[in-house]
């Protein structure tokens, strides 16, 4: 009985469009705002239900999946190798452009740190060696800048250095 | 109406767009911002969240700028008014966040002038003006700032920041060091 007592902790998480998740606590502690959540409401109850105002449940299913596979993952001794990697690569693969926006500010707003520094190096990457145009269309960001805005930027530009590798 | 403006605040977060219209005393719903952001330009009467990456708030960008080389970085800021909000505000951070830039001046094209990113292995070119391109004065880029050394004729001097009116306009005395911005060209 008190072993299945301590087993496992399950924290409770409910998203801004009302779905009550509930979460291995290791997992839940990766959310830095969970974490203090729980630091500063020491005598909290077991089954306190942490509201995350700013989080839907779709990205919020998503980061769990993450943070749940990256908890095992050190767990394992595993951290830093190339199954990680391969990991990561198989779960940013499957996700759209607005599925991605939608876990960057998720995993923001929650402070997962690790998951954080995964996703915005993957934006970075995708920024990386590219035309602001391409960037644009990849994007789907529209330019809202007036044509003589453009040409303010463009003279800016005239003596810019430029990326040798692009001859 | 302060509690109000919190909320949306939270909502919203602090994207740039909605940092920029709520420093300049915008307090209101999301809705009402964008249509005064409508009304002010033309092209954005019809603003829809379609392009929802432009609202990506600036301690996102800044995380990810950090992975950026300076030719992409400033690219970032031709994307968009908001990124370039961003790319205008923590340009000076970006720089300074860089690592000295060797220069290497090629004896027969020297128009051209390279820079060398030792941290990185980048390298760079950038067109220079021909006041300086038998390249006397030029000993590196540190910092943002490109470092120059006074030539016995000043006149050349002053040629080379008179080809630069927006930077050097007032009748100071001439710095020795230049403003890096405009070596990076950011």
């Amino acid at each position: 009985m008190s072993k299945l007592g301590q087993a496992k902790r399950i924290i409770f998480l409910k998203t801004a469009d009302g779905q009550l998740f509930e979460v291995d606590e290791p997992v839940a502690m990766e959310f830095e705002i969970v974490k203090s959540f729980f630091d500063e409401n020491e005598d909290a109850a077991d089954d306190t239900v942490v509201p995350l105002p700013n989080v839907s449940a779709e990205p919020l299913a998503g980061i769990i999946e993450f943070c749940k596979a990256h908890v095992e993952f050190r767990a394992n001794g595993a951290a830093g190798k190339d199954e990680v990697k391969k990991f990561n690569a198989e779960y940013i693969k499957e996700k759209s452009n607005e599925q991605l926006k939608e876990l960057i500010l998720a995993a923001n707003y929650l402070n997962i740190k690790e998951m954080l520094d995964f996703l915005t190096e993957t934006i970075a990457n995708r920024l990386k060696n590219k035309s602001v145009e391409y960037v644009r269309a990849f994007f789907g960001i529209e330019n809202d800048f007036t044509p003589q805005e453009e040409e303010a930027v463009r003279k800016e530009y005239e003596w810019a250095f430029e990326g040798v590798d692009e001859d | 109406m302060g509690e109000v403006g919190q909320f949306c605040w939270g909502q919203v977060g602090s994207s740039a767009v909605d940092y920029a219209a709520a420093r300049d005393g915008g307090v209101g719903t999301l809705l009402e911002r964008e249509n005064n952001r409508g009304s002010n330009q033309a092209r954005r009467l019809h603003y829809k969240r379609s392009s929802y990456w432009d609202d990506l708030p600036q301690e996102l960008l800044e995380i990810i700028s950090k992975s950026l080389n300076i030719v992409e970085y400033r690219n970032l800021g031709r994307v968009c008014r908001s990124w370039r909000l961003f790319y205008s505000e923590f340009k000076q951070s970006f720089l300074t966040s860089h690592s000295p830039l060797v220069v290497h001046a090629s004896a027969q094209v020297n128009k051209y002038c390279y820079f060398f990113d030792i941290a990185t292995g980048m390298e760079y070119k950038r067109k220079l003006p021909r006041y300086i391109w038998d390249f006397k004065f030029c000993l590196g880029v540190s910092s943002g700032y490109l470092n120059l050394v006074l030539p016995p004729d000043r006149r050349c001097f002053k040629g080379l920041f008179m080809g630069y009116k927006s930077f050097y306009r007032t009748s100071n005395p001439i710095p020795l060091h230049a403003p890096a911005s405009l070596y990076y060209g950011l």
